[in-house]
């Protein structure tokens, strides 16, 4: 290979493992889109305009002179910038998210939620929106803004192929710089394991209802965190905290379930007060059938709705 | 350790269990080694859950911890065989009372040499070393010692052990002499069984059994398991006393060589060469090389004879000769109420193994061997000659008195029909009865009780006999004395018409000399003989004819038959050569002198008594007085007196005695003395011998014995461990209970595990 043609772009492994990615999340999405008739995201990204009264030093041109001849008054007519929804993926790599990265364990919470994460991309991109990909974990670590182009897809692919889970989590802060930089108002999809003290989630996902973004989230967690299947002494080390405890599994079952079941009654709380719609992925489960399952549930609400 | 001892029987195993405890910590602690580790993300939840579990999941481990350690010292103390210590025991209402019984093994076979000592002398300390530990413990101890020698009588009969009596029993006991007789292990142990029974106090019984463990004692001569064999004796007492012990106190030396027996071939008649044939057996594993023999009679000088070598568990045989001698011309002038009764030489042959370095024996009591030999001094025969003469040639019993040669022992005399009315027949031991058809009717029936008793009687009659006259006297319809009938004299003179004899028992002891071809008796002519006839069938049974004519009906030369102890033998001619070559052929005196040995082969000459047996003998009042006395080996005399017969034999007279002594305790010779009324002695020796078993000194393979053998109960213990145990003496073991508790531990560990597991 000559050394001159090489360069981190066109690393052949690089662009056989966003290749398949790629047909990753294509083989999800068109999974969930030959079983429906309709786009799941068909209508609720249209905008509606606004008249304003005119003020001076406004664009003569966007006068709506019907309405003048109608009430002898100046208004101006509002268009949206683009008339495509703007959709923000954050995605948490921090290092919680690490956990099943074993081989032969399947898919890492990570690679579940990476996974997720290209599937909305590719699916958004496919209905022309714009989509964005932010990847936090302590703070920001990639910010791609949204955008329909069809190579930004590649781009938000490849960013996703080259990042590894890493640091701690600290929802707070990250969300609070994410929630002033995403000024327009769009939809917002956190793909993240919640793994943060709730009172602190609960305000970070405020930060964004309160800029009227429409938020959900995917809460990946992992089949083992859900389960519990371990059965001999197993020592357990903190991802993201310095601990250690050496544990009999059986022992604890039980009592570790119930905990979790609390947590996740307590998001499922804070998701419902904020008017969130919060999606608990399994990881030992099939994203498509998930994720599927969760669009067709949006589908029949937003009928329901309409038909009130 | 006593103090562990004192409850335990294998304390080691106590330990091994208490290091055993630790075992399950040791695999809870290896098992908290061995984990996973698992990247963990959602560890509040885990810390969270661990927090509250914690407290109950330690609870709940510690609980199964200790009852598997509890398991595990269960288990070591079951495999200590714990049981109640008698203090204990007693607390709990049991006795602290010991019966003990010993049974000493004092037989010969304990005389095995170790170093200086005897086996039997170690035996004899270790039951010391019992009656002091005995002694010093907290029990109360009572005593009852058996020995093996004698069965029926204790030694010691149920005395305390104290620390007072101590002493004094210890004496007792250091006198015990070691016995040389059998073991009689059966007799003990069924004396002891009864004993036990016998005793039904609250005491606790403990058997000992100190034994050195020869096979012989123990799995019998053949291989018969008899019920009641020692071991099957054992096994039952040990079932009515769980504390029986078996001890072994024997010496692992095998190696010994025995002196089993000497035969005599010959008879034992002064003035002839007698052969003693000494045999010796090698009980050891290896050969025996050389061995060396002594042979001695009385003070005489001694003769050494060899065995080059003797196999492991064979025997080898060494013949010595010996011609016995005494003053023939003093003898012969003795009345014949005097030759009678001193008729016999006492000898003592005494035959040894010469102990030599390469000889490996370690028993010597029975590497050496006794005989008493009662030597005739000359066999009496009694000729009576029915047709005497003047000229010495001519007379009818010429040539037979040539057969009372000196050197052949035999000492002849003749008589007329007359006098053989008169004579003393208990003199001789064999009579010819020459040409001679008529005897009293007194005379008949004392010849009959004569040969009754043991005499032999040979007839020969001839041409003075009258056939009638000799049926009826002395074959009265096969009743009497003749064993044939004779009819009338056949042959004559033409020589074309003489016959031959043929010899039909070619094993008959008389015609030993016969068989020699080049002097054949077939070749002796015979010009008359008595046709003869047996009368009845079921007489012929019991008639054997050794030689036969060779005339056409095959007649009769000679008939034999048993009477009582003795023989008749019924020639078909006479003894002179008026009608056969014979008395002058080579074979004449060689077959007579066969014949002498062969009627008098019945009464052997030689005593050979064993230890242990009881020694009992006829003694005539008419002759000797009542008291008899008996001289031991040791020259210590033991008196006893005779007593009348219970039953009378037949025809003996009311002054026939009997007198008994004990049973023989030593080996050597016994001299005993029967006083004479005119105050003279007649000694009759006596040799007694050990049973040359005993020299067997293989031990038993217990590895080998079947299961139980002994019995399920029965311990056994070497002498060392003996001493350990004996301050426990009493067990009251509890392990059945200690296995109920393991196996109940064991249910609930697993019953709780179970629990917990699925609670979780």
């Amino acid at each position: 290979m000559s050394s001159d043609v090489s360069n981190d772009y066109l690393d052949p492994a690089v662009l056989d493992r966003v290749k398949r990615m790629d047909i990753r999340a294509r083989l999800v999405v068109e999974g969930f889109i030959t079983g429906q008739h309709r786009s799941p995201f068909n209508g609720f990204a249209v905008e509606f305009a606004a008249h304003r009264e005119y003020s001076p030093g406004d664009d003569l041109r966007h006068i709506d002179w019907k309405v003048w001849s109608k009430t002898d008054r100046l208004y101006i007519k509002e268009y949206e910038e683009e008339t495509n929804l703007k959709c923000t993926i954050l995605l948490d790599r921090s290092r919680s998210m690490k956990y099943g990265d074993r081989a032969g364990a399947g898919l890492s919470k990570f690679d579940y939620a990476a996974t997720t994460a290209a599937s909305l991309a590719y699916l958004m991109q496919q209905q022309q929106d714009a989509v964005g990909l932010v990847l936090f974990s302590e703070q920001i670590d990639l910010n791609l803004k949204p955008s329909s182009h069809p190579s930004h897809l590649k781009l938000m692919l490849h960013e996703l192929d080259q990042v590894q889970p890493d640091e701690g989590t600290d929802v707070g802060d990250v969300f609070q710089a994410l929630a002033a930089g995403i000024r327009q108002r769009g939809m917002v999809i956190l793909v993240s394991d919640l793994f943060a003290d709730t009172g602190q989630l609960a305000r970070s996902l405020q930060q964004f209802r309160l800029r009227r973004h429409e938020v959900i989230v995917f809460h990946v967690l992992h089949h083992d965190e859900l389960t519990f299947p371990f059965q001999e002494n197993t020592q357990f080390r903190g991802l993201e905290v310095d601990t250690r405890l050496l544990a009999e599994p059986r022992a604890l079952r039980e009592s570790y379930l119930e905990s979790v079941n609390r947590y996740l009654a307590e998001v499922r709380r804070i998701c419902a007060g904020l008017g969130i719609d919060h999606v608990l992925l399994d990881s030992g489960k099939r994203l498509d059938v998930s994720l599927a399952s969760y669009l067709a549930f949006r589908q029949k609400r937003r009928k329901v709705l309409l038909r009130r | 350790m006593s103090w562990l001892a004192s409850w335990l029987f294998n304390p080691v195993m106590f330990w091994v269990g208490l290091a055993a405890v630790l075992s399950p910590v040791i695999i809870h602690l290896l098992n908290r080694r061995r984990f996973r580790i698992v990247d963990w993300a959602a560890m509040d939840f885990l810390l969270d859950a661990d927090k509250k579990n914690r407290r109950r999941v330690r609870m709940e481990n510690l609980i199964l911890l200790l009852l598997r350690c509890l398991a595990v010292l269960l288990l070591g103390l079951l495999l200590a065989r714990p049981f109640l210590p008698s203090q204990l025991a007693g607390l709990l209402g049991q006795s602290q009372d010991f019966q003990r019984v010993v049974l000493l093994d004092d037989s010969l076979s304990q005389q095995v040499a170790i170093g200086n000592q005897t086996a039997f002398d170690l035996a004899r300390d270790r039951l010391k070393q019992l009656l002091q530990s005995l002694a010093s413990d907290d029990g109360n101890d009572w005593l009852t010692l058996y020995l093996t020698s004698q069965p029926d009588d204790p030694v010691i009969a149920n005395e305390p052990v104290t620390g007072d009596s101590l002493n004094s029993l210890i004496a007792r006991v250091d006198e015990l002499p070691c016995s040389q007789s059998v073991a009689a292990y059966d007799q003990a142990l069924l004396e002891i069984g009864g004993f036990v029974e016998d005793s039904r106090s609250t005491a606790n019984k403990v058997v000992y059994v100190f034994s050195d463990m020869r096979r012989r004692d123990w799995q019998g001569d053949s291989g018969e398991d008899q019920e009641n064999a020692p071991h099957r004796l054992l096994a039952s007492l040990a079932e009515t006393t769980p504390n029986t012990f078996l001890v072994d106190v024997g010496s692992p030396l095998e190696e010994n060589l025995t002196i089993t027996g000497i035969a005599v071939d010959d008879l034992l008649v002064a003035d002839t060469v007698v052969r003693f044939q000494v045999t010796v057996r090698n009980h050891g594993d290896t050969t025996a090389e050389d061995v060396q023999l002594r042979f001695r009679v009385d003070d005489g000088q001694p003769q050494t004879g060899v065995i080059a070598s003797i196999p492991p568990g064979e025997t080898g045989t060494v013949t010595f000769r010996h011609m016995f001698q005494f003053d023939r011309e003093a003898f012969a002038e003795l009345d014949v109420q005097d030759q009678l009764l001193g008729n016999t030489l006492n000898a003592r042959v005494r035959v040894d193994v010469v102990q030599q370095g390469a000889t490996r024996d370690f028993l010597l009591a029975d590497s050496e061997h006794f005989l008493a030999a009662r030597v005739l001094k000359g066999l009496p025969i009694l000729i009576v000659d029915g047709d005497p003469s003047p000229v010495e040639e001519r007379s009818e019993s010429y040539y037979l008195q040539g057969i009372g040669l000196s050197g052949t022992g035999l000492l002849v005399d003749t008589a007329t029909v007359g006098e053989l009315e008169t004579v003393s027949l208990g003199k001789y031991r064999v009579i010819f009865l020459c040409n001679v058809d008529e005897a009293s009717s007194d005379r008949v029936n004392a010849l009959r009780q004569w040969v009754s008793d043991g005499g032999g009687l040979v007839f020969f009659p001839g041409d003075r006999v009258r056939a009638s006259t000799f049926n009826q006297t002395f074959y009265r319809d096969g009743r009497g004395l003749s064993p044939l009938r004779l009819e009338s004299a056949e042959g004559d003179a033409t020589r074309g018409n003489w016959v031959f004899m043929e010899l039909q028992d070619a094993a008959h002891p008389a015609f030993r000399v016969a068989l020699d071809e080049d002097v054949g008796m077939g070749q002796v002519e015979v010009f008359s003989w008595w046709r003869t006839a047996i009368a009845d069938s079921e007489e012929a049974a019991r008639i054997a004819t050794p030689l036969r004519l060779s005339d056409p009906d095959g007649s009769p030369a000679m008939a034999e038959k048993t009477l009582g102890d003795g023989r008749v033998i019924t020639f078909a001619f006479p003894a002179d050569a008026d009608w056969t070559m014979w008395a002058a052929h080579p074979t004449y005196v060689c077959v007579m002198w066969d014949m002498v040995n062969y009627l008098v082969g019945n009464q052997s000459g030689a005593s050979r008594e064993s230890v242990g047996q009881t020694l009992t003998r006829l003694v005539d009042l008419t002759l000797h007085e009542q008291d008899v006395s008996l001289t031991d080996p040791g020259e210590e005399k033991i008196q006893s007196q005779a007593y009348p017969l219970d039953d009378t034999r037949e025809g003996a007279e009311s002054s026939l005695y009997q007198v008994e002594f004990p049973p023989l305790a030593l080996r050597g010779f016994w001299k005993m003395e029967l006083q004479r009324r005119d105050g003279q002695a007649d000694p009759v020796l006596y040799a007694a011998n050990v049973n040359p078993d005993e020299g067997d000194l293989r031990r038993i393979d217990v590895l080998s014995l079947p299961d139980a053998y002994f019995g399920e109960n029965t311990r056994l213990v070497s002498a060392d461990d003996l001493i350990l145990q004996n301050e426990t003496g009493t067990s009251n073991e509890i392990w059945p209970q200690l296995l109920l508790i393991l196996a109940g531990i064991l249910c609930l560990e697993q019953l709780l595990g179970w629990a917990f597991g699925r609670r979780r």
